[in-house]
This record gives C-alpha cells, sequence and structure tokens, in this order.
C-alpha cells in the first residue's frame, strides 16, 4: 500500500486493527512518515477550523425578507421573451417546410416531363431524340409532341444516314483479299464455312 | 424531541398553511445551504443565488417531502443538485460566450465573513477548493466540511461508495499538495 493512501486510510479510520497497529510502530520508527501525516492533519485541522465560520448576521437576516419579496411578486409575462420564443419558433416551422416539401410533393414527374417537351423548339427536340437510346417514355412523349409530318420526316432522315453509313461499309470481295495468299484466302473461306456463317 | 421529529413537525405545520414554521426553517437551515454552496461554487453571488432557489423548492416542494428521512438530507440533496447545475451552466456559458477564465479574486459582498483573519484563511482554502474537480471538489466538501458518511454522501450524489472513497483520496493529496505550495 503507498504512504498516501495508508495515511488517508489512517485518518479515515479504515485500516484493519493489525494494519492500524503495523502503521503506527512505522509511525514511531519513520520521521518522513510522521511528517507525511501531519502534512494530512493539517488539511483537516484547516477545514476544521473554517466550519465554524459564521456569517454576517446582517446578511443571514436579510435572506429571508428577499425570499419572501420574491415569492410576492407575481410572475411578469416577459414580452420580449416571448416574442424571442415565437420567432424561434416560427423560424423552425419555416425550415422545416422548405426541408419536407420536396419528401410530400405530389407533383407527377410525368407531368413535369411533359412540360419540359412542350417548352422545347422544334431543333432541340430533334437534338434530344438523337441523344435519346430507347428511353421509351421520353419518346413517347416526345413523339406525341410533335406532328406526324415532322416524325416522318425525321425517321427519313435517320434512314438516309443509316444509308450513307452502310454504304460507307460497303467493301468488295477483291479489295478484301488484297495481299493475301491463295492458301490464306482458302484457309479464311474453309473457316467462314466451318462457323456456317 | 429530536431534530427530525421537530423538522417534520414543522413541515407538516408549513403543509397546513403556517407560514411561520416555513421560516424557522429556512433560518435553521440558510447557513448550511449558503456554505455548501459557496464552497462548491466559490463566489458569494453564486451561492446566495441557491440559497434563495433552495428555498424557493422548499417551499413549492416540501408537500412531495418523504418523511422517512431527515429533512436536512432532502434539502441538502437540492442544494448539491442546484450547486453542481449551475457549475455546468457557467461552464457552458464560458464555452459558448468564449470568455477566459474569471479571476479568482471576485470574490464580492466579503463583508459577510466579519473575522478578517478567518476570512483570509477562508478565501485561501476556497481557491484551494476552487481548483479540485467537480467530484473531488464535491466529496470533500461533503467529507470534511460537512463531516457526512460515504453512506448519505451516496445516497445524495447517486454515486458508489468506491468511486467516492477514490475521489476523496485524490482529493485530499492534491488539497494537501496545494497547502504545502501555499
Amino acid at each position: 500500500m503507498m504512504t498516501d493512501e495508508r495515511i488517508i486510510k489512517y485518518l479515515e479510520n479504515e485500516l484493519s486493527p493489525e494494519e492500524r497497529n503495523s502503521f503506527e510502530v512505522d509511525l514511531n520508527n519513520s520521521a518522513d512518515l510522521r511528517e507525511d501525516l501531519n502534512k494530512y492533519l493539517r488539511v483537516k485541522e484547516e477545514t476544521g477550523n473554517l466550519k465554524e465560520l459564521k456569517l454576517n448576521s446582517l446578511y443571514l437576516d436579510s435572506i429571508l425578507p428577499e425570499f419572501r419579496k420574491k415569492l410576492d411578486i407575481p410572475k411578469t409575462v416577459s414580452v420580449k421573451r416571448n416574442l424571442g420564443y415565437a420567432f424561434g419558433i416560427m423560424l423552425i416551422f419555416i425550415l422545416s417546410i422548405s426541408i419536407f416539401k420536396n419528401f410530400f410533393s405530389t407533383e407527377n414527374p410525368a407531368i413535369v416531363l411533359q412540360e419540359f417537351t412542350q417548352s422545347l423548339n422544334e431543333n432541340q427536340k430533334i437534338e434530344l431524340l438523337e441523344d435519346l437510346n430507347g428511353d421509351a417514355e421520353v419518346y413517347k412523349l416526345l413523339s406525341e409532341n410533335i406532328s406526324d409530318n415532322e416524325l416522318t420526316n425525321l425517321l427519313t432522315t435517320e434512314i438516309e444516314i443509316n444509308n450513307e453509313v452502310a454504304e460507307a461499309y460497303d467493301i468488295s470481295f477483291n479489295e478484301l483479299i488484297v495481299g493475301l495468299s491463295q492458301q490464306k484466302i482458302d484457309e479464311i473461306y474453309t473457316e467462314i464455312l466451318n462457323r456456317k456463317f | 424531541m429530536n431534530v427530525k421529529t421537530d423538522d417534520h413537525l414543522l413541515v407538516r405545520d408549513f403543509l397546513s398553511g403556517n407560514e411561520q414554521s416555513f421560516n424557522i426553517l429556512a433560518r435553521k437551515y440558510q447557513e448550511r445551504i449558503y456554505w455548501h454552496a459557496r464552497r462548491m461554487l466559490g463566489d458569494h453571488d453564486d451561492a446566495h443565488d441557491i440559497v434563495q432557489q433552495v428555498l424557493l423548492v422548499m417551499h413549492s416542494k416540501l408537500n412531495t417531502f418523504n418523511f422517512s428521512s431527515a429533512l436536512y438530507t432532502w434539502i441538502y440533496k437540492i442544494t448539491a443538485t442546484r450547486s453542481l447545475n449551475l457549475i455546468k451552466k457557467k461552464k457552458l456559458k464560458k464555452i459558448f460566450t468564449f470568455s477566459p477564465d474569471e479571476a479568482v479574486d471576485s470574490y464580492g459582498y466579503e463583508n459577510i465573513i466579519e473575522d478578517i483573519e478567518a476570512k483570509e484563511r477562508f478565501l485561501r482554502m476556497e481557491k484551494h477548493l476552487n481548483s479540485l474537480p467537480i467530484k473531488q471538489r464535491q466529496v470533500f466538501v461533503m467529507r470534511n466540511y460537512d463531516d457526512l458518511p460515504y453512506e448519505e454522501i451516496s445516497n445524495i450524489t447517486g454515486k458508489s461508495i468506491g468511486a467516492l472513497k477514490a475521489n476523496y483520496f485524490h482529493a485530499i493529496r492534491k488539497m494537501k499538495e496545494l497547502m504545502e505550495k501555499k
């Protein structure tokens, strides 16, 4: 057990009779232990002296009248404080509405999309159609907002473009075999046949 | 008739409408309430506030007092809780207002202690007490100034006796060191 712990337990009367005897023997033999004990006794003595400190009687006599005065004063309603509370509640209410507005919105996304497509001019609609890759719902909405003639024109343009692309990739047999030996040509032909191309 | 039954009679008398009985109880305990609060808070104005608050609680809540315990334990519990709450409140206020630590010598209203020599010793001791952490300060005050046994401190604070003893050990050791330095 540490010295401090032994001293405090000794002062607090928490040592067993054997420990107490042993401590008192050590106390007789050690000046350091006596000095340490005296330091703790000084703390006890100082607090003990201050325990009996008396308050000024005038001050003591003033406590109860002040309390009675407080009891007698009716509770006043502070306008300033109440306005502060009201403002705070209003602020929280407005913030809550703005935050939760999106969660409880009943607006149909399809209606929003329809309004959007109607706001586009013809060129913008065509550009959008080109950008879309099979989004059926959007395509349907867009097509509903474009006249039949415009749609036919659009499809015709698309077919023409596709034909041009196809023609660009139309490579003749002779162009393919340039630079290949007869043996290599036969091998490729056999390979194609084997794959049931 | 002992103090406990005496107090209980006064409480019953007050509850039946006799305000004079409350005045007797208030005069009897106001000084002890003040000293506990003052030792915990280290400031006269705060201690004075606590006295007023505790009297107010006593006046409005004595009808909830359980007559199985001593009245002073009930009052002491309120005083200890109110003092701790004020310390926490002041700490929070200090954080949010970014105010620096207040000077320790802001005691104010020093005429409340008439004996000059005792006052000096008291202020020196108060300075040491203020440098203890709250839990250690509380158990030190309850043990050394109010002579409460650990069981009663445990009942008031809701802490285990082991934890209280550990806090007291650190508190008294620190007080010894502080008094050595002076």
